[in-house]
């Protein structure tokens, strides 16, 4: 990629995270206060989808951003879409009919009866396949994921997110050889909603404290 | 057997989806035959296809309805698809087995009162729909249908509609094997 495509890139990236920072207001998903994390951990904000599934052209803007993320940072051809579930297998699928490439899932526990497997879906040897998920935060869940598909012979090198919540992941999947790539970052989010007036800027720091906290950590 | 449901046949045993041997089903049955849809998504002009089916059986048969809820990880993609296709509002209810956490039942939300269509890739003996059916009747939804790409006929259609719901299906399993006319 020339210097000029990747400063275009850039830009249209920056005015992606500025609408993707309407939608979630617009969805509630964007909550501050005093949560505790499924990890047990406790955090100054909250991302919640749980609206998404009630509006599908919100869903529907959501997968064409993590299509225009998949041209611009992967590249499209010759690619399987996985989904991570819970919540990472309705946008896989809605990322999957928009750029019409295959979905397979990640089972979250081995089939019991029929037959035993972790991947359902059709997977062979070397195929290439992209992870997709909602959030990552560690980014132990796609990591887990992409052990299996690996395991069964498909190729990972990438996973795509809506955000990263910027605790660690992108660095623990790097080193398992896999780019992470997000709509946006909640560091983007907070900037947005800062400068738009959405977000007490005492409130934006409480969240800026944290995540430098994590870094540290 | 219509065209179409000729056509979703041939989609189905082309793509290796039913199987013949001796399987474990839910509960301890077994069947001489597996049917598999899983891996449906990863063909996306057949996914493509069937789920413009199911989308159309949704809008010219069913009436109108508020939201489209599939049954577990299995119908994720199915319900997204025509969620999608008929813009229409959709959730995910977990699927009752042992290992699930009952702590939140739901990905997405129900809102009190309004007309939710069950929607699951394939109906055996009914036992799933029903709990399925159950649960998003306790979170305050109407439910009187639910739709199915293939009935197996093992008893789905009789003990939902003891339950009030009518079942719904694209093609049954009889259809798949070229057997007998699809029963009304």
């Amino acid at each position: 990629m020339c210097g000029l495509e990747t400063k275009l890139w850039a830009e249209k990236k920056s005015v992606l995270s500025k609408e993707l920072a309407t939608i979630l207001v617009g969805l509630g998903a964007l909550k501050f206060g005093d949560f505790v994390l499924s990890s047990g951990r406790r955090s100054p904000y909250y991302i919640d989808l749980r609206l998404l599934p009630s509006y599908p052209s919100a869903l529907e803007r959501i997968a064409e951003m993590y299509v225009e993320v998949l041209e611009n940072e992967v590249g499209l051809g010759n690619l399987k879409v996985a989904g991570i579930p819970t919540a990472g297998l309705p946008l896989a699928t809605a990322v999957s009919l928009r750029a019409r490439l295959p979905l397979i899932y990640v089972r979250e526990t081995p089939k019991l009866h029929g037959e035993m497997k972790m991947i359902e879906g059709a997977l062979s040897r070397g195929d290439t396949v992209v992870l997709i998920d909602d959030l990552v935060t560690t980014g132990g869940s796609l990591l887990k994921a992409a052990e299996a598909i690996r395991a069964s012979g498909g190729r990972v090198e990438h996973a795509v997110v809506l955000i990263d919540r910027e605790e660690g992941g992108s660095e623990n999947l790097a080193r398992a050889g896999i780019r992470l790539h997000a709509v946006s970052k909640i560091s983007e989010l907070l900037s947005w909603l800062e400068s738009a007036g959405g977000l007490p800027s005492d409130k934006a720091e409480l969240v800026r404290a944290y995540l430098r906290g994590v870094g540290r950590s | 057997m219509t065209g179409e449901a000729a056509r979703l046949a041939s989609i189905l045993r082309n793509r290796g989806m039913i199987k013949r041997g001796n399987y474990m089903l839910h509960l301890g049955n077994s069947s001489e035959y597996y049917v598999d849809l899983r891996a449906l998504p990863s063909y996306p002009d057949d996914f493509d296809e069937v789920t413009s089916a199911l989308a159309r059986l949704l809008s010219e048969e069913v009436g109108g309805f508020d939201r489209l809820v599939g049954i577990g990880d299995g119908a994720a993609p199915l319900t997204v698809a025509v969620s999608l296709k008929l813009q229409k509002p959709y959730a995910i209810v977990k699927k009752m087995e042992a290992e699930n956490s009952f702590r939140d039942p739901l990905l997405g939300e129900l809102r009190a009162g309004e007309r939710a269509i069950l929607l699951d890739d394939v109906a055996s003996t009914g036992v799933t729909l029903a709990c399925a059916a159950s649960i998003v009747r306790a979170l305050g939804a109407r439910v009187d249908t639910a739709v199915v790409l293939v009935d197996r006929d093992l008893g789905a259609r009789e003990l939902l509609s003891t339950l009030g719901i009518r079942l719904r299906s694209l093609i049954s399993l009889s259809e798949i094997l070229g057997g007998a006319q699809r029963s009304p």
